[in-house]
């Protein structure tokens, strides 16, 4: 049957027509002959018929029901639905990026950030501590100067120390001489920059010198800028700026 | 059911790779738009005490610096300078003693600069919109006769937020002595 259908597909319309008289003088109307006529005529058809073929040869599998929603719905939606999504992917990419670029800004300077005054507590912390230590690093006694230099060893660190130790020489001399009981009291005392573990204060204090010997007493100011570092949880003095001069 | 789900993805991805990619892309980047926004939201700011910390200071001293500076030779335009600078009880005071100070700064016929060596608020409560503020302050004053004489000056203000920025409301030397501080000894 293919085979003759495979010819009859080569063989041009008078054939048919060519079978069909055979069949018109055969006495008996042979089936046989009709049904070439017939697959001639199918053979014409499903020549046309292959191009279409194709498309529908691809779709059979049933289990792929999709597969089929996807070429109903066409290379063009398929385009426009991957351009959405590449729409959509450089948006929300370049928002996330702004947000991760912002965010990485705002934690930079907020290490560098100066939390004087806003932050209260450590802000009191800094002032009592500094108060507590410059009370103590200038108030001594002509009897023991000694006992003051070996307190305020443990309220300076760094440059401080070498800068209160050549102070002091000087009070070591003239103290014993004069009989000298200095009393120091910070006055003010305000936080300019407070940044993590480091501060910077000014600081105003006054002093009372009594002369043991005469019973008289003094009254002085000064004024200083001081830098504190906290080392474990605990302020130290890392330079003292009195300001080129101080009266 | 997952598996069911995933073959059937894993097919339709394996027919249409370009599309798979550009859901994966999407996908990824949303996670990554998420992780970022959360850090945003989440990260330390820049607080308006901040803020208002560093312009009560920044004026406070400009305001002290004003006071700190008269020339005899244009005292009104200085005494101005001072009105502006200032409010509340110090700025009533210099309009009333206005007239007999230009008349004793023109007969002393001194020469007023000043420097600010430091300076920092001692408290501040922006809410209120008050403020304390300590400056350390270089005086020079040039006499019009005579070398110019330096000293040093320690001064306490307080500060009133007002709708032209922040103004001295008082200001006065820190006195030296026993009576500042609490007497001791």
């Amino acid at each position: 049957m293919t085979q003759q259908s495979s010819t009859g597909a080569q063989i041009p319309d008078p054939n048919a027509d060519w079978a069909r008289a055979i069949a018109e003088m055969t006495a008996d109307p042979g089936v046989e002959v009709a049904d070439i006529a017939d697959v001639a005529d199918v053979a014409d058809a499903s020549e046309e018929v292959t191009v279409p073929d194709e498309g529908t040869a691809e779709s059979p599998p049933p289990e792929a029901p999709p597969a089929t929603a996807d070429a109903v719905r066409g290379p063009r939606t398929r385009r426009a639905v991957i351009a959405a999504l590449g729409v959509a992917t450089i948006v929300v990419g370049s928002l996330g990026i702004w947000a991760a670029v912002a965010a990485h800004d705002l934690r930079a300077s907020a290490s560098t950030a100066n939390s004087a005054l806003v932050d209260g507590s450590t802000t009191r912390g800094v002032e009592r501590a500094v108060t507590s230590a410059v009370n103590t690093i200038f108030s001594y006694s002509y009897a023991d100067t000694a006992r003051t230099k070996a307190a305020a060893q443990q309220q300076l660190t760094g440059p401080a120390i070498r800068q209160y130790n050549q102070l002091f020489a000087i009070v070591e001399q003239q103290a014993p001489k004069e009989k000298l009981i200095v009393t120091t009291r910070v006055t003010n005392i305000g936080v300019e920059l407070l940044t993590g573990a480091q501060a910077r204060l000014l600081v105003f204090v006054n002093q009372q010198d009594s002369s043991a010997g005469t019973s008289k007493s003094t009254y002085g100011g000064a004024m200083f800028a001081v830098t504190a570092v906290n080392q474990h949880g605990h302020w130290q003095i890392e330079n003292i700026n009195t300001f080129g001069d101080s009266s | 059911m997952d598996s069911a789900l995933q073959g059937r993805l894993g097919q339709r991805f394996r027919r249409d790779p370009l599309l798979a990619t550009a859901s994966v892309l999407l996908l990824a980047v949303i996670v990554f738009a998420v992780w970022a926004g959360v850090s945003w939201l989440t990260a330390p700011r820049a607080s308006a005490a901040a803020q208002s910390r560093d312009a009560a200071l920044r004026a406070g001293e400009q305001d002290v610096l004003n006071f700190n500076t008269l020339d005899y030779k244009t005292v009104a335009q200085g005494l101005r300078l001072w009105e502006q600078s200032s409010t509340g009880p110090l700025h009533a005071q210099i309009a009333t003693g206005q007239a007999s100070f230009e008349q004793e700064i023109r007969q002393a016929q001194t020469v007023t600069t000043a420097r600010i060596l430091d300076g920092a608020l001692t408290s501040l409560d922006s809410h209120a919109g008050t403020a304390k503020i300590i400056v350390a302050l270089q005086l020079t004053v040039t006499p019009a006769h005579g070398s110019a004489t330096t000293k040093q000056s320690r001064l306490a203000g307080q500060l009133t937020l007002t709708p032209a920025g922040w103004k001295l409301s008082s200001l006065s030397q820190v006195p030296v002595g026993a009576a500042a501080s609490g007497t001791k000894g």
